[in-house]
């Protein structure tokens, strides 16, 4: 008799939960899908390199991002067209800077890589880097005309920059990366702008904590390269902490930085550094 | 030559029995008068002991003449401390003992925390003991889930990280936690990590997880804590059981993200066989497990067969094991897209993981008096991936091999000590395209102390001298000692304080791997150094008669110098000592039994887990996790609902702006015993949440099982499944 009471209450509670469980109820299922997004065109010039692996649209909430990994991507889009549609879902938010950034094969992703801006305009075909600010306001948004223009030109290098960098002194401990950058202007100091979008190209090879190292950059021929800095940033690798170690001297001013126009097709070689990490 | 070896070694031991002794003898039964089979009976502060025969039977030779005690303990069972008895001697002493079934776990033997059976109140660390009915009562599919619901342990996807020792590293690389099989280390040579698929379910007797660094007995990789999977030992007679599972997956909960019309499901089987006669004994398993995955690419196939040879006789006792593993899985690595987060990228689609391991040991466990005992085991550990990181390729990696052999002494000089030392050599052998074929050789001594200050005090005293040497490499030499307390402020109370020290060194793969996957560049760092750490707690227990217990400790860490991958902004990966940390939390667990009918559990872990040098969390720990449940008894059904939750983690090391959510799993289970067999349904992810422990790797959706369960003995264990009954 108790028993069969005792599955009675059983089988109540059984249909109680089966029941609470088919109720349609606010339940919190986590994870949802993004349904804010900027989408558009990407409008392409000039041809792009063969090397060429992939070309996304990403997104920052910042300029510079304090980390590559900062920066929201989206699916690689068709490069070989002169305009490509894009679409980038992200959270809402304000985004500072919407950029297209090139990939080489077999190469990291290179924050000089960056080909196109929204903001960014030609002038003369020469591509004026300037940025505009996106903003999705609720989970909802989606902002259908952010048109992108983007220059191949800045990837399509045929010469090359060689030399050496000697470090004397002793290295911060919290260093993280050393780049040797070459710029078609000097950067103003703290101008992120400057170094991000004025840098031809930037190479990451050498290893902290080096005695010495090699360095090659590949830039545009017959174009002059106003500026070859050694680049340091710390071990958090905060793009935003980006510090300038020292430069090429102009041989015949030192102190000054020396410009260099490497020939077409060609290599330029013996454009060696010194860093003094002391002084 | 063998032959006389073999009777030199089976004579030896009856030649050390000194000839003025006595023995004891009995039976040990459950308060309906039924014989438990294998009950652990020992004489107390001596090392002499025996276990139960088909009959619940016991004999143990060889006691020493004067007043004694009998320790017998049964897992489910209240171990039971005889009162004082008296043999004389050439005298034979007839003691039959009666266990009370517990319906929370009392006070068991265990053996991790100092090397040598002890009782848990005993011990001066925090051990936590999951029995065999618990992992067959929570239904679980996979050996790591049964280790959830324990305090101050948390599993991010397969990674364990005991008090917030670990975050996430794929593959599992350069655990901080050391995985054991009845005491013997099984981290794969070359990763350095935890494959815990390497044994059969059904091998498992209990599982028992200490807590703090465990270096000062066990070296290497154990200083955030050790997992000892004891396996089940070879029954008198014969008998057969079985476990089979079928699941199948529910749909996402969102219909965009749906990814395929096929039904995803997943089905495990689990065979096993034992028998023994006279001094032999054997046993041996065999697992087939499948399942499509929840996601794409997430399919897997898995065989394990393993067999255990046991030969006991008089004071000598052999172990023989052997597991062997294979298990071919896809490999998803991250999401497509948050829009499409089931699916692999395309470039993905063919990536497989393809594991083998053996684990091999044997052990000899010999008691030379009551005062004396020698432990000696030698051990080889084969493991092979066949994935290569970037497409499928068999010859990329080379099996790695540990071969480890160690010898153990046992001494107990007066009543109140008991010491333990030993040495233990390993030699690890790897070999693969992507980090080079590597030697490494590991020695170590160790020395520990138990001293029964007085009848309510207890403390222990151990270290460990480690030098450890990739060949090519310098030495590194670690010295990790460790101390504790343990007050007994009365018959269910007591507090233990414990401090030490441990170590974990760079594995191969973290110092030497040049590899480009999924979009990551990995560089290699020789000069890595080992992680350190200290640690301490203090634990308080509490129990209330045989329904209800609770425990509470309090605990922090120190680590430094902690490899961890390091990301740049180039997405290249390069393992680094870049972290030193500090983890400070408490921990609560407790059990009640509110009448015969309801049981509630609940374990509480906060922790708070900083990264000193940043300035901020370290990634990957949720700074508070709760898993609690009930279970409700009803006739022979069994109702069971369980909550499992860890807030969202503050720090992630890829993806930091991925949204994250915290972790909130509802499982509901009901269970019916009928005769030999056991009945099992299971709703797991019961609302369908959905979340990711590490970016962009959706966790499993909801999903349905049934389970059949058949015990082949049930009439004489106290309860195959669940918690035995008052």
């Amino acid at each position: 008799m108790y028993r069969k009471q005792r599955s009675k209450y059983f089988m109540c509670l059984l249909l109680f939960v089966v029941v609470l469980m088919t109720q349609p109820c606010s339940i919190d299922h986590g994870l949802k899908p993004i349904h804010s997004r900027i989408s558009g065109h990407v409008l392409f010039r000039g041809t792009a390199p063969t090397t060429t692996d992939q070309v996304r649209v990403g997104a920052a909430a910042s300029f510079p991002p304090s980390q590559m990994n900062e920066i929201l991507f989206s699916d690689p889009i068709d490069f070989r067209r002169d305009s490509a549609r894009y679409e980038l879902y992200l959270p809402p938010g304000d985004y500072e800077v919407v950029a297209v950034i090139w990939k080489e094969h077999n190469q990291p992703w290179n924050i000089s890589d960056i080909i196109g801006l929204y903001g960014g305009f030609f002038l003369n075909d020469v591509f004026i880097p300037s940025f505009l600010p996106v903003s999705l306001e609720d989970g909802d948004s989606q902002l259908d005309d952010i048109h992108i223009p983007a220059d191949f030109n800045r990837v399509n290098r045929d010469a090359k920059i060689r030399g050496s960098v000697t470090f004397f002194g002793t290295w911060p401990k919290n260093s993280g990366m050393v780049a040797v950058a070459a710029f078609s202007k000097k950067p103003a100091p703290g101008d992120f702008v400057d170094y991000y979008f004025s840098s031809l190209y930037i190479d990451y090879s050498i290893p902290p904590f080096s005695a010495e190292g090699f360095y090659q950059c590949r830039v545009r021929g017959n174009e002059p390269v106003a500026y070859i800095a050694v680049l340091w940033i710390d071990d958090g690798f905060h793009l935003d902490q980006i510090r300038d170690l020292g430069f090429y001297e102009d041989p015949l001013e030192p102190g000054e930085p020396g410009v260099v126009i490497p020939p077409a097709n060609g290599v330029l070689e013996n454009i060696d550094i010194q860093i003094h990490f002391d002084s | 030559m063998i032959k006389h070896l073999l009777i030199l070694c089976l004579a030896v031991p009856a030649w050390s029995r000194p000839l003025n002794t006595g023995f004891v003898r009995g039976r040990v039964t459950d308060q309906e008068n039924q014989p438990l089979i294998g009950a652990n009976v020992a004489v107390e502060n001596t090392l002499l002991g025996s276990s139960t025969d088909e009959q619940g039977r016991y004999f143990i030779a060889g006691v020493k003449p004067g007043s004694l005690q009998l320790r017998v303990s049964y897992m489910g069972y209240e171990t039971r401390l005889t009162s004082t008895m008296t043999l004389d001697s050439g005298d034979t002493l007839n003691q039959d003992i009666r266990l009370e079934a517990a319906p929370v776990l009392m006070n068991p033997v265990v053996v991790t925390a100092s090397k040598h059976p002890q009782a848990l109140r005993s011990s001066h660390q925090s051990v936590s003991v999951i029995p065999e009915r618990s992992l067959s009562g929570r239904q679980i599919h996979m050996l790591q889930e049964s280790l959830i619901p324990l305090p101050g342990v948390h599993l991010n996807e397969k990674d364990i990280s005991i008090r917030g020792s670990s975050g996430f590293s794929f593959y599992n690389i350069g655990s901080r936690v050391a995985l054991m099989i009845d005491g013997i280390p099984v981290l794969t040579p070359d990763f350095g990590g935890i494959n815990w698929e390497s044994f059969p379910l059904l091998d498992v007797d209990h599982i028992e997880v200490v807590k703090g660094a465990g270096s000062a007995l066990y070296g290497s990789s154990a200083m955030g804590g050790i997992v000892n999977i004891i396996t089940r030992k070879p029954e008198p007679g014969d008998r057969f059981s079985f476990r089979a599972q079928a699941g199948i997956y529910d749909r996402p909960h969102y219909e965009e993200w749906k990814w395929t019309d096929r039904i995803l499901h997943y089905e495990r089987a689990d065979l096993a066989y034992t028998r023994s006669a006279g001094p032999v004994g054997i046993r041996a398993a065999l697992t087939r497990r499948v399942t499509t995955g929840y996601m794409e690419n997430g399919q897997a196939e898995q065989w394990n067969a393993s067999g255990k040879l046991n030969f006991h006789k008089n004071r000598l006792r052999l172990d023989c094991y052997a597991a062997w593993m294979q298990n071919r899985e896809g490999g998803f690595i991250q999401w497509l897209s948050q829009n499409d987060p089931f699916r692999v990228p395309p470039g993905n689609r063919e990536d497989e993981i393809h594991y083998q391991t053996l684990n091999l040991y044997g052990l000899a466990h010999w008691t030379l008096s009551s005062k004396w005992g020698i432990r000696f085991r030698i051990s080889a550990l084969r493991s092979i991936m066949g994935n290569q990181l970037t497409a499928y390729n068999p010859g990329a990696f080379k099996p790695g091999l540990s071969l480890g052999t160690e010898i153990q002494a046992d001494w107990i000089p007066h009543k109140n000590h008991h010491a333990v030392m030993g040495a233990e050599i390993r030699r690890d052998l790897t070999g693969s395209q992507y980090f080079g074929n590597h030697e490494g050789l590991n020695l170590a001594v160790f020395l520990q102390n138990r001293w029964r200050i007085s009848p309510g005090l207890e403390a222990t005293l151990g270290m460990r001298w480690d030098t450890h040497r990739i060949l090519g490499e310098k030495e590194d030499h670690q010295i990790n000692p460790k101390s504790g307390l343990v007050a007994h402020l009365g018959e269910n109370t007591s507090i233990r304080a414990s401090i030490g020290s441990g170590f974990r060194a760079a594995t191969v793969f973290e110092r030497y791997i040049e590899a480009d996957y999924a979009g990551f560049h990995i560089i290699p760092n020789p000069k890595l150094e080992s992680e350190t750490s200290w640690f301490a707690d203090i634990g308080f227990h509490q129990r209330f008669g045989r329904r209800a217990f609770i425990e509470i400790c309090l605990f922090e860490s120190d680590y430094r110098n902690l490899i961890e991958p390091v990301i740049d902004f180039l997405g290249t990966i390069q393992f680094r000592n870049t972290t030193r940390a500090r983890i400070t939390g408490c921990e609560g667990s407790g059990e009640a039994w509110i009448g015969n009918l309801l049981r509630v559990y609940g374990a509480v872990t906060w922790i708070l887990p900083r990264d000193v040098l940043l300035d901020q969390d370290l990634p990957y720990r949720p700074r508070l996790t709760v898993n609690s449940g009930t279970d409700l008894y009803i006739g022979p059904w069994r109702l069971q609902a369980e909550l499992r939750y860890a807030s969202r983690v503050r720090q992630v090391s890829i993806n930091p702006l991925d949204p994250r959510v915290p972790l909130k799993l509802i499982a509901f289970r009901l269970e019916r015993q009928w005769r030999d067999f056991i009945f099992q349904f299971s709703l797991n992810n019961a609302f369908n949440y959905h979340y990711t422990q590490v970016e962009r790797r959706m966790g499993e959706i909801r999903n349905a099982a049934f389970t059949l369960i058949y015990s082949g003995r049930s009439d004489r264990q106290p309860n195959f499944s669940g918690q035995p009954r008052i």
